[in-house]
């Protein structure tokens, strides 16, 4: 069974964080936090697919967390919710906080669950995304290493099998996350 | 659970006692008292400079309207509009902060739209008649609030409908 993806909802006003709560535990492991720092300190414990988060709180604005979340946790998608707003926090928090959506208050609830869904499928892709990446990167540095040993000839050290191993393991991983099997370089 | 009741999300602030009251109306003129506030509850604008006074209402008062939706969605209903009614100007403020905050509703809550309205003076209490400060009702609801917002004011008086919401103290 796939487990429930996790959302961090952070609201300073703890009754539209208990609301929230009873809207969304059923499709989602729910967290809360009632400031912003408390926010980042349960990221840090524990993969969140979506941050929700209220603009208007003291210490430290929604914009604000969504601006370091955005740099500290970047596969997590970033709404922030507000019951108003000034152009000025709106334009913060959009270019520095990399928004996926602004909801003003009062949301309709049905809504927000769809919208939330669609988060979660937004950072499972960035996820995807990144470790794509990640492994591609892993495995041209593998492929450097060996062709740099390839070039020193028969004189050269010897090719390491454990590297050739890895080598070959990170080229399945890449077909499984691209879904497309190598093609063999023109020549082979 | 699309299939939810359409009502009229209608909140009455008593601007002498800084309180409200939240409720649904449906299409009948049925009342679904929701929830209200403490006294003082709206107070905290008081002292303020003018735009933070508007900006604290638009805060709480957004509040509000997140709170009764969910204790409408819960009912299986749902807001097809939102009215707000004063029973007289906010007090202790300048003239012009009813008006402020009506159009910042009008104008920035569009799904569900809003009106805003007052209490005529010296209208009935038993039959208030209201004026609309910003937005319309919507086509075919008129007797809907005709019938239903007398009945939300004569449970204004009762404790027993009414879930009591505390706010958080206001950072000032």
């Amino acid at each position: 069974m796939k487990t429930r993806p996790s959302i961090l909802l952070v609201d300073d006003e703890p009754d539209i964080l208990h609301s929230l709560i009873g809207l969304l535990r059923r499709q989602f492991t729910v967290y809360t936090a009632q400031s912003g720092q408390e926010a980042l300190q349960i990221m840090a414990e524990h993969p969140i697919s979506v941050l929700m988060t209220d603009q208007r709180m003291p210490e430290m604005t929604g914009a604000e967390l969504a601006r370091q979340a955005y740099h500290r946790f970047p596969t997590t998608t970033r709404i922030l919710f507000t019951g108003y707003a000034d152009i000025k926090s709106v334009i913060d928090a959009i270019n520095h906080g990399g928004l996926y959506r602004y909801v003003t208050k009062p949301w309709d609830p049905d809504e927000l669950i769809e919208l939330l869904t669609e988060a979660v499928e937004v950072s499972e892709r960035e996820a995807a995304h990144q470790k794509l990446m990640q492994e591609l990167q892993r495995y041209v540095s593998m492929g450097q290493q060996i062709s740099q040993r390839l070039r020193l000839g028969p004189d050269g050290h010897e090719i390491d099998q454990d590297l050739l191993q890895a080598f070959a393991q990170s080229g399945s991983v890449l077909e499984e996350l691209t879904h497309e099997p190598c093609k063999p370089a023109a020549g082979d | 659970m699309r299939n939810k009741q359409p009502v009229l999300l209608t909140v009455l602030i008593e601007c002498e006692s800084f309180r409200w009251y939240v409720a649904g109306i449906d299409q009948q003129g049925n009342t679904t008292p929701l929830l209200c506030s403490e006294p003082q509850d709206l107070a905290p604008y008081i002292g303020e400079p003018f735009d933070e006074q508007a900006n604290f209402l638009r805060h709480r008062l957004s509040g509000v309207l997140q709170r009764g939706c969910d204790r409408l969605w819960g009912k299986m209903m749902k807001p097809c509009q939102v009215v707000f009614v004063t029973d007289m100007p906010f007090q202790q403020a300048e003239d012009g902060l009813t008006q402020r905050v009506a159009d910042h509703f009008f104008e920035w809550m569009t799904s569900p739209p809003v009106v805003f309205y007052t209490i005529r003076e010296s209208s009935p209490v038993c039959n208030p008649h209201l004026d609309s400060i910003a937005g319309e009702l919507l086509a075919d609801w008129n007797e809907a609030l005709k019938q239903g917002f007398p009945k939300m004011l004569s449970k204004c008086s009762q404790t027993d409908p009414w879930e009591l919401v505390v706010s958080k103290p206001h950072p000032g």
